[in-house]
């Protein structure tokens, strides 16, 4: 008798567990632990050389994991991949074709492999990414941005539950990124997970509601997006004297810390001391004209998360 | 997960469609044609200046003749079938496209079997198209010659058992040669690495194992440490006046080639299901 299946909506979509990869003296992921809840655009970050591939690479069983574990509906890459692979669908980096063939040839010889034996889903994949009209000529000459679009489709042709795309508007024009997003976040409005790499924060930040970041192999931030950027919250401050008012602000207890931007102070402490500082300047006879809670952006906590931890690894 | 069976059916379509494969046969073709053409027109032609056309009679024509046509058919159709193995692993390895195949469901160990065993059917009809190709070429040459021996004087069932013996010993040597050539491409990743190895093992080992032959009787048996002198002995079967061997022979030969066939066979198929496949295109 079969074990009765888990509710998809009850098990992550991915679930990584101390999840380690070694190349010889260098870790390239190191105890990597979160989980990516089904029905989500999760966006994946780091800088280059982070471990993005790595670890999706160990996702889909091409790369054997050193340690830990990657579960995909509750089922492990590395000892269960058929079922894994059943559910998932993938875009890697430079998506790689055999360059003799059309893309419309390309992706019936993938979906016959896949057991698909119906035409029309193929079509529909064409459709889907924009790519009916070129799809009879050979891979070789498609650009780049044609190339990932055929990649899209080879990953939408199964069907699956969960996309893991590493870059998936890499070498698309704007119209071209604005459309796969479109397309994502139909994807994910049926119910299925996506789980983006990308190194264009501004889209991760429009399109994601979730995000992980990793720096050297580590996470160093996971969560709903609102959450991390949250964390970032800054309170603007526009001030007659900047300098002097930055120097004032600094010595208070609960400034973490100031910077000058654009002729205003971004200060870094709680939203809910923000008239304890109002009442410092003025006091100090400083004439505030603006004072509001600035949501962080994305770009900013990362680039403060990956410094952070360079920084604290140099040290 | 895709069966055997449709890996075998997409290999084949994919072996077909790739310009290099008619590119190799064409080449196949016509080094076999154009040498066949050779002695046709020298045959045909008056005397052959520093040539006793005689030889070249015993040489080409049948019944005798089959082994040379055989043989070369053998080693035009090793460098080919070195060639396709090579590509058939490392170009997969080259685009990247390995990753797609597998991110498709295909089992690794699956793969490599329908692989490889399109490259050994291939190898077969390397040889028996290069045989057919000799038995005819042979044929014409005697019509060219001045008339070869009559049909009734060489096609006897000795010819026929004859012809499918040396094509399966050709078939067994040029199995081994592609083995040695996906196995290469799997641990180097690279096609080109491949077929240089190869390549250089086929032709070189030839030279060093027979300077080996020839330095006395301890050279002699280091020789049959190397895949040539096992397969190169196999294929001196494949001749009218053939070596007669003794049991121990056969043994050494036998233990030769399945030592390499076995050794070069788990090297391939453990590597290929336990490989990084990412690292290994990460060129790609």
């Amino acid at each position: 008798m079969q074990a009765p299946q888990p509710q998809a909506s009850q098990v992550p979509a991915i679930e990584l567990r101390g999840l380690t990869k070694r190349f010889k003296e260098f870790t390239a992921v190191d105890a990597l632990t979160f989980s990516v809840p089904s029905g989500s655009i999760y966006g994946f970050l780091g800088p280059n050389g982070a471990g993005k591939t790595t670890t999706i690479g160990m996702l889909l069983g091409l790369t054997p994991p050193d340690a830990g574990s990657a579960l995909i509906f509750g089922h492990d890459s590395a000892r269960e991949l058929p079922a894994v692979l059943a559910r998932t669908g993938a875009l890697l980096e430079r998506p790689s074709f055999y360059p003799y063939l059309s893309g419309r040839r390309n992706l019936a010889l993938l979906a016959r492999v896949a057991g698909i034996n119906d035409a029309n889903v193929i079509e529909h994949a064409l459709q889907q990414v924009g790519l009916t009209e070129r799809a009879d000529a050979t891979f070789n000459g498609y650009s780049q941005g044609m190339r990932q679009r055929l990649g899209l489709a080879a990953a939408l042709i199964t069907e699956p539950d969960l996309l893991i795309l590493d870059e998936p508007t890499n070498g698309l024009d704007p119209a071209g990124q604005r459309e796969i997003q479109a397309l994502l976040r139909e994807i994910a409005a049926a119910g299925r997970t996506v789980f983006v790499s990308s190194h264009l924060l501004h889209e991760v930040q429009e399109l994601c509601s979730h995000v992980a970041i990793i720096d050297h192999g580590k996470l160093v931030a996971a969560g709903p997006l609102a959450e991390i950027l949250a964390s970032g919250e800054r309170l603007l401050l526009r001030v007659d004297r900047p300098d002097e008012a930055a120097a004032l602000l600094r010595g208070l207890p609960a400034v973490r810390d100031v910077v000058l931007s654009d002729g205003r102070l971004v200060v870094d402490a709680p939203s809910e001391r923000a008239a304890d500082l109002n009442r410092a300047l003025v006091q100090a006879g400083f004439a505030v004209s603006e004072l509001r809670p600035r949501e962080g952006e994305l770009e900013e906590r990362f680039l403060a998360l990956t410094r952070h931890e360079a920084s604290a690894e140099g040290a | 997960m895709a069966s055997t069976g449709t890996l075998l059916r997409v290999e084949i379509v994919k072996l077909l469609r790739r310009p290099m494969t008619w590119i190799l046969a064409l080449i196949y073709a016509a080094i076999l044609g154009m040498l066949y053409l050779t002695y046709i027109v020298l045959l045909a032609s008056g005397d052959i200046e520093g040539m006793n056309k005689q030889d070249l009679k015993d040489l080409i024509y049948l019944p005798d003749g089959l082994a040379f046509g055989v043989s070369l058919a053998t080693s035009v159709g090793t460098m080919v079938l070195i060639i396709l193995a090579a590509g058939s692993f490392g170009s997969e390895f080259n685009w990247g496209t390995i990753r797609t195949m597998l991110l498709m469901r295909a089992d690794r160990t699956r793969l490599f079997i329908a692989k490889f065993s399109v490259v050994l059917a291939l190898g077969l009809l390397t040889i028996v198209v290069g045989t057919a190709g000799s038995v005819a070429g042979a044929v014409i040459a005697g019509m060219a010659g001045g008339g070869g021996p009559a049909t009734s004087e060489w096609l006897t069932s000795a010819f026929v058992q004859d012809a499918l013996l040396y094509a399966l010993r050709a078939w067994v040597s040029l199995a081994i040669w592609a083995l040695i050539a996906a196995s290469v491409a799997i641990l180097t990743h690279s096609l080109g690495v491949s077929i240089g190895i190869t390549l250089a093992a086929y032709l070189i080992g030839d030279i060093l194992t027979s300077l080996l032959a020839a330095a006395g009787r301890a050279g002699e048996y280091a020789s049959r440490l190397f895949p040539n002198t096992g397969i190169n002995a196999l294929l001196a079967l494949n001749s009218s006046d053939a070596p007669t061997y003794v049991t121990t022979d056969y043994l050494w030969i036998a233990a030769n080639l399945l030592i390499y066939t076995t050794l070069f066979a788990a090297l391939a198929l453990t590597r290929f299901r336990t490989m990084n496949i990412m690292a290994a295109t990460s060129a790609g």
